[in-house]
């Protein structure tokens, strides 16, 4: 029995055909969680994010019409889902993540080593919501400063300085420092020049 | 004071070149290129991340939401349908999905397709009916529209799976028959709760009213309908309720929400 190609199986799921479905759901569902996992930084949101994320998609399946890839499509209602989400509770202050109070050493880990992977995600998560979704969408997905502005309806300007905040608030996660507690990733800087500070 | 480059600069160099006051700045000083290169080892790590992520839920919970949601078909032969639809562990987000006639294909004629609040009146008021439903709806028209009886008092936690498999119970036809009038009864009665729930919060069909009334009531509702779940899951109709109350509560929440200054910079 030949096997059915991915615009097959769009177009059975488009009919509500289970096997479709389930085909397409079983090849992408472990895509979708990682990227709604990582904007949401908590297992909980990130299993809601990503079952409302499929929700609209099957929904929105019939009028998928192959402009783009069903992959890229399917990314980005994750990435709404998720960001929608996060929007609606707003009001959760307190990240769940595993993470264990004391990382190790930055001299600990390096790459290859397989608990980078896990301290990275971990770091992740513990940025503040804003910060972690431009770092992710950038960083981690890929997308430019024009693709993240659209998405999340800011300026490109604004991504972009989001993104640098971010990267420096993961690099003091990462490293255990405690040299900005502003989170600002610009501590001691000199007044009137962003750029500097001094010690 | 010794000058170094922020933080926040350096993560700029990441991606841009320095200008000459930053580059002379990196080609004296250790710590700034020691830190640069760390914020270049953290990019290309995080660009490195496996773009799959275990976590998942299983195809069955899936299939189980789709099908309340009327996206998926009837399983085929040999396929075993997905088990109970399990709640979603925090609300805010069933809030998302449309509600609005002709959104999906649900909408189109699919399980969903019921007003909401026409089905949060029938389920609710099954479960707090409970057994009494069975033994007297076909028959006495208790409970009918314009009925004075009180159904709040009459609660009890049985499904309607449960009830019509009570030994003794309605026939098929008898039950299905019982289920149309009972729905009926129920949703003429939930719409003038409705109707009371709009005008104690100042509202409207068309306008909601008073947002923090709604979500108060909203949030007894979902307790009661999740009560109700635990002692009932595998009733699609309390299923379809409490996804449905959920919807009015995160609309109420948003609408309890919308203009507070406190929201995410995005």
């Amino acid at each position: 029995m030949p096997v059915p190609s991915e615009r097959e199986l769009i177009e059975g799921a488009a009919r509500g055909e289970r096997a479709a479905s389930r085909a397409l759901y079983e090849r992408y569902a472990p895509r979708v969680y990682a990227v709604v996992r990582r904007i949401a930084g908590d297992d909980d949101v990130a299993e809601d994010a990503a079952q409302e994320a499929w929700i609209r998609a099957f929904r929105a399946i019939p009028q998928f019409r192959g402009d783009a890839r069903f992959s890229t499509w399917l990314h980005r209602i994750a990435v709404n889902s998720a960001l929608q989400l996060l929007r609606g509770r707003r009001h959760i202050t307190e990240r769940r993540s595993t993470l264990p109070e004391e990382f190790p050493g930055e001299e600990e880990t390096g790459p290859g080593d397989p608990l980078a992977a896990r301290r990275l995600e971990e770091a992740l998560d513990r940025l503040p919501v804003g910060m972690r979704t431009v770092l992710v969408l950038h960083d981690v997905e890929g997308l430019t400063h024009v693709e993240i502005g659209d998405r999340l309806g800011v300026q490109p300007g604004t991504s972009k300085s989001q993104l640098f905040k971010a990267r420096a608030r993961m690099r003091e996660i990462l490293r255990g420092s405690a040299l900005d507690p502003a989170g600002d990733g610009r501590s001691n800087e000199e007044p009137g020049d962003r750029r500097w500070s001094g010690t | 004071m010794e000058r170094h480059l922020t933080l926040e600069a350096m993560a700029r160099l990441v991606d841009e070149a320095p200008d000459s006051e930053e580059a002379l700045h990196l080609e004296a000083c250790a710590r700034c290129r020691h830190e640069l290169d760390g914020l270049r080892d953290q990019t290309q790590a995080l660009g490195t991340l496996p773009s799959v992520r275990p976590g998942a839920s299983p195809w069955e919970t899936m299939a189980s939401r789709l099908e309340a949601e009327g996206l998926l078909g009837e399983p085929e032969a040999g396929e075993v349908k997905g088990p109970a639809l399990p709640l979603r562990r925090d609300e805010g987000f069933a809030g998302k999905r449309p509600l609005v006639a002709g959104s999906g294909r649900a909408a189109r004629g699919g399980a969903g397709s019921a007003i909401p609040w026409s089905r949060l009146a029938a389920g609710l008021l099954l479960f707090l009916l409970g057994a009494g439903v069975g033994s007297t709806a076909g028959s006495s028209g208790l409970l009918g529209p314009g009925s004075q009886a009180e159904p709040w008092a009459v609660a009890g936690p049985e499904s309607m799976e449960t009830l019509l498999a009570t030994p003794g119970g309605l026939s098929l036809v008898e039950a299905q028959e019982a289920l149309a009038v009972t729905e009926e009864w129920h949703r003429l009665a939930l719409e003038r709760y409705r109707e009371q729930v709009l005008e104690e919060a100042g509202g409207t069909g068309e306008d909601p009213g008073d947002p923090h009334l709604r979500y108060a009531l909203m949030e007894t509702l979902l307790q009661v309908g999740r009560e109700a779940l635990w002692a009932a899951p595998t009733d699609p109709f309390l299923n379809g309720l409490v996804l449905n109350v959920q919807v009015e509560h995160d609309a109420a929440r948003l609408g309890m929400e919308r203009g507070s200054p406190d929201r995410i910079w995005y």
